[in-house]
C-alpha cells in the first residue's frame, strides 16, 4: 500500500488516532515470515465508530492491539492525539492509557479470576493520578467505583463479587466499565460480543452505543459479524489478509460495495430481501498470510478476477466521496 | 459493606469478613476441610509434629532418660528389678552384648540402641530436626523456585535463558549425588562466607542444601505457569491499564501461582524428609549426637538382626509423615482445582 488516503471529508478536524503505513510481521521458522497487517493506513476522527470487519485471520484484531501499542508494530507509524506513540516505551506509554482503552473478545480470560470486581475496577485508578495529579484517595475511587457500576447498569454488590459469578454478559459489562474507569477518549473494542449468545449481543452493542453517545466516546469497533458492525459503526474498514481493501461510512459500504470482497461479505450475511442481487459466493478458504498471493491479494478467491489482478497490488484509492477501495475494477454503486 | 471493597490493599488475596462472598481460598478451604484422607493426613501430621515437640517433656518427666549419652554401663528398674541396659547374647555361647529391646515400660519403651540410648526419646528428638529440615528446606526451597519461575516466566529473554539453563544443569546431576557432594564438604569444613561462620553441626547447612538440590524440580512447573499467566488476557489487559509491571507481577501473577506453590510445598517437604534421611543414614546431615531418623536408622543397621525396632520405628515414621504430606498434598490440589484455574486462565 503506497498510498496514504485521507478520511472521510465530511467530518473535518484532527483525526485522534492516525495510523500510516503499519506493518506487523512475526518471524517463523524456516526464515518465513507472518504478516498479520501488511501496510494499514487509516484515520479514526474523534466522535465516531469505525468499524474494523474481515474474516477471522485477517488481522483485525493484531490491528487492533498494535494501534493501543499492545504489541510492537514492525514499520510504521502510529500517531494518537498528535502524538507519535510508534514506538513509546511501556513507562511512556502509561499516562496515555489513561485517554486509550481496550475492551477484549474473551469476557472470562481478560478477568483475573483471583481478584474481586471492586479490586479489578479500582486497579486503574490505584496506578493513575486523579485529576488534581495526586494519587487518589479511597473515598474518590469507591464513589468512582459505584459511578461505574451505575453506568453499566450492575448492581454495586457486584464489586464484591468474583468473576466466575457473572454471565458472559454480565462480565463484559464489567470489562466495559474497567475501560472507562479513566474517562478514556479512545476505546478499542476487539470483539467484543462475538463470545456472546445472541440475545446477550444486542445488550451490549446498545451499551455501546448509549456509553458513545453519553460520554462522546470514539471506538474502534473490531466485529466479523456485519450486522453488529450496521448496528454500531458509522465508518467501516474492510480488511482482507493483513490490508484495508475497503473503508467509507457504513451505509454506504454496506449498500454499495466497490469491492468484490465486500460484495461477497454482505452476500454471506442473510437478508429477508426478496431478489436481492446476487454476486457469485466466494470459493475457497483466506491464503495463508505467510504466503500471500501476487498483485491482488484477493485475487484467488475473486469472481471477477482479471490478468491485471495477478500481477499488480491495487491500491487504495478514492471511488466516491468518503469511499475508497482496493481494487482495480470497482463494483459501480447500483 | 461495598464500602471497604475499593479500601482493600489489592492483594487479590480475600480478607475474610462478613457478608461478602467467600474467596477462592475460603472455598478451597472448605473443601479441605470436606476430605476425610486429606483431613486425617493433616491430622496425622499434626500429632506428630506435637510428639516431637513434646520430645523434651518426655525424656525428663515420663522416661526419665537422657537419649544424648552413652549409657552401656547403665541399668534401669523394671517391675522392681535392676536389669542391665547391655545384655549378654542369647546365642549358645553368650558371647557379645545386645541393647535392651521393648520393655513395654515408659522407660525405653522401644529399647535401647548400641550406645544404650533410649530409642523412644531419640525418635521424639530426631523428629524434631525430621521434621523442621525438611519443613524449613521445603519452605526456602518455594522462596527461591517461585523467585527464579517468576522471573525466568514472566521477563523471558536472557533472564529466563540464564535461569533456565542453569536449572537444566542442576537437574542433569542426580538429586542424591548432587546433595551428597555438597554436604561432604560442607560438613567436613564447616562453611565460612565473610564474617559468618557456619559449624559443621548448624542445621542450616542441611536446609540450604536440600532446598537447593529440589529448586529446578519447583521452579519449573511455577516457570511454565507464570509463561501461561503471562500471555493470559488479564495480563495483557492489566499492560493495556497502565500496571507497572511490579504490580502485575504481584497482584496479577503471584495469586494465580500461590496455588501451585501451596500444592508443591508438601510434596517438596516429603522429598526433603527422604533426603535428609538419606544424608543423616550417610553421617552428612545432621551431625551426633544430635539424633535425626536418619542417624537412628544407621545406629539400628546394625543391630537389624537382634534388634530390628532401632532402624524399624524411625523407618516407620519416616513413612507414615511422607505418606501423609503426599495424600495432603493431593487433597489441596483438589481443593485448590490448580487443573482447572490453569486451563481456565490460559
Amino acid at each position: 500500500m503506497s498510498a496514504f488516503p485521507v478520511s472521510s471529508p465530511e467530518q473535518g478536524g484532527a483525526p485522534l488516532l492516525s495510523v500510516r503505513a503499519l506493518r506487523k510481521t512475526y518471524s517463523l521458522p524456516r526464515g518465513q515470515t507472518l504478516k498479520a497487517v501488511d501496510g494499514v493506513s487509516l484515520d479514526v476522527l474523534p466522535g465516531e465508530v469505525l468499524g474494523l470487519v474481515g474474516e477471522s485471520g485477517c488481522g483485525k484484531s493484531t490491528l487492533g492491539r498494535c494501534l493501543l501499542r499492545l504489541t510492537d508494530v514492525s514499520s510504521g507509524q502510529i500517531t494518537f492525539e498528535g502524538q507519535d506513540i510508534t514506538h513509546l516505551g511501556e513507562r511512556a506509554l502509561r499516562p496515555l492509557r489513561q485517554r486509550m482503552q481496550m475492551v477484549f473478545q474473551d469476557s472470562y480470560a481478560s478477568l483475573n479470576p483471583r481478584r474481586r470486581i471492586g479490586d479489578l475496577l479500582a486497579e486503574p485508578l490505584r496506578v493513575h493520578p486523579g485529576p488534581d495529579g495526586r494519587k487518589r484517595p479511597a473515598a474518590a475511587i469507591t464513589a468512582r467505583l459505584h459511578e461505574l457500576m451505575d453506568l453499566v447498569s450492575l448492581p454495586v454488590t457486584a464489586l464484591d463479587r468474583y468473576p466466575h459469578e457473572f454471565s458472559g454478559g454480565q462480565r463484559q459489562r464489567i470489562n466495559i466499565a474497567r475501560a472507562l474507569a479513566l474517562s478514556p477518549r479512545l476505546v478499542v473494542a476487539d470483539e467484543p460480543v462475538s463470545a456472546l449468545d445472541v440475545s446477550v449481543q444486542a445488550q451490549i452493542v446498545n451499551l455501546f452505543a448509549d456509553l458513545q453517545a453519553q460520554l462522546g466516546l470514539t471506538y474502534v469497533f473490531v466485529a466479523h459479524d456485519l450486522a453488529v458492525v450496521r448496528q454500531i459503526s458509522t465508518r467501516v474498514a474492510v480488511m482482507y489478509l493483513g490490508a484495508v481493501v475497503e473503508l467509507g461510512e457504513t451505509d454506504d459500504v454496506l449498500h454499495h460495495p466497490a469491492h468484490p470482497y465486500t460484495a461477497a461479505l454482505t452476500q454471506a450475511v442473510p437478508r429477508p430481501v426478496v431478489g436481492a442481487s446476487r454476486h457469485p459466493p466466494l470459493r475457497g478458504d483466506i491464503p495463508s498470510p505467510v504466503a500471500r498471493p501476487s498483485g491482488c491479494r484477493f485475487h484467488t478467491r475473486c469472481p471477477m478476477v482479471q490478468d491485471r489482478c495477478r500481477v499488480e497490488d491495487p491500491a487504495l484509492h478514492t471511488v466516491r466521496p468518503g469511499h475508497q477501495v482496493a481494487c482495480h475494477f470497482p463494483l459501480a454503486a447500483d | 459493606m461495598t464500602a471497604d471493597c475499593s479500601s482493600a490493599s489489592g492483594t487479590g488475596v480475600p480478607v475474610p469478613a462478613p457478608a461478602r462472598p467467600p474467596g477462592p481460598w475460603r472455598k478451597a478451604g472448605r473443601t479441605l476441610l470436606r476430605n476425610r484422607s486429606a483431613m486425617a493426613a493433616l491430622g496425622v501430621l499434626v500429632c506428630m509434629t506435637i510428639a516431637c515437640l513434646l520430645a523434651p517433656l518426655y525424656a525428663h518427666d515420663v522416661a526419665r532418660v537422657d537419649p544424648f549419652t552413652s549409657n552401656v554401663a547403665g541399668s534401669i528398674m523394671l517391675d522392681g528389678h535392676e536389669v542391665d541396659i547391655m545384655q549378654p547374647n542369647d546365642n549358645p555361647l553368650h558371647l557379645g552384648l545386645s541393647p535392651i529391646g521393648p520393655t513395654g515400660h515408659a522407660a525405653y519403651l522401644l529399647g535401647a540402641d548400641s550406645q544404650g540410648r533410649d530409642v523412644a526419646a531419640r525418635l521424639l528428638y530426631g523428629g524434631r530436626n525430621s521434621l523442621l529440615i525438611s519443613a524449613c528446606a521445603a519452605v526456602l526451597c518455594l522462596l527461591l523456585a517461585a523467585t527464579a519461575g517468576i522471573a525466568a516466566g514472566f521477563f523471558g529473554g536472557l533472564m529466563d535463558t540464564v535461569l533456565s539453563r542453569l536449572m537444566d544443569i542442576m537437574w542433569a546431576v542426580p538429586v542424591y549425588l548432587f546433595a551428597i557432594s555438597l554436604s561432604i564438604v560442607t560438613v567436613s569444613q564447616g562453611l565460612k562466607l565473610g564474617p559468618f561462620v557456619i559449624e559443621a553441626d548448624n542445621l542450616l547447612i542441611p536446609i540450604v542444601i536440600i532446598a537447593l538440590v529440589y529448586v529446578p524440580y519447583a521452579a519449573r512447573p511455577i516457570r511454565g505457569r507464570v509463561l501461561a499467566l503471562r500471555q493470559a488476557e488479564f495480563v495483557t489487559a492489566a499492560r493495556c491499564l497502565g500496571v507497572p509491571r511490579w504490580r502485575i507481577v504481584l497482584f496479577d501473577i503471584l495469586p494465580n501461582v500461590m496455588t501451585t506453590l501451596v500444592v508443591l510445598g508438601p510434596l517438596l517437604m516429603a522429598l526433603a524428609l527422604l533426603a535428609e534421611s538419606a544424608l543423616s543414614f550417610l553421617s552428612i546431615g545432621v551431625q551426633a549426637p544430635a539424633a535425626s531418623w536418619g542417624t537412628i536408622i544407621q545406629d539400628g543397621e546394625g543391630l537389624i538382626y537382634t534388634r530390628p525396632m532401632v532402624a524399624v520405628a524411625p523407618g516407620l515414621a519416616i513413612v507414615i509423615v511422607v505418606l501423609a504430606l503426599n495424600i495432603l498434598g493431593d487433597g489441596l490440589r483438589d481443593a485448590l482445582d490448580v487443573r482447572d484455574a490453569a486451563r481456565r486462565s490460559s
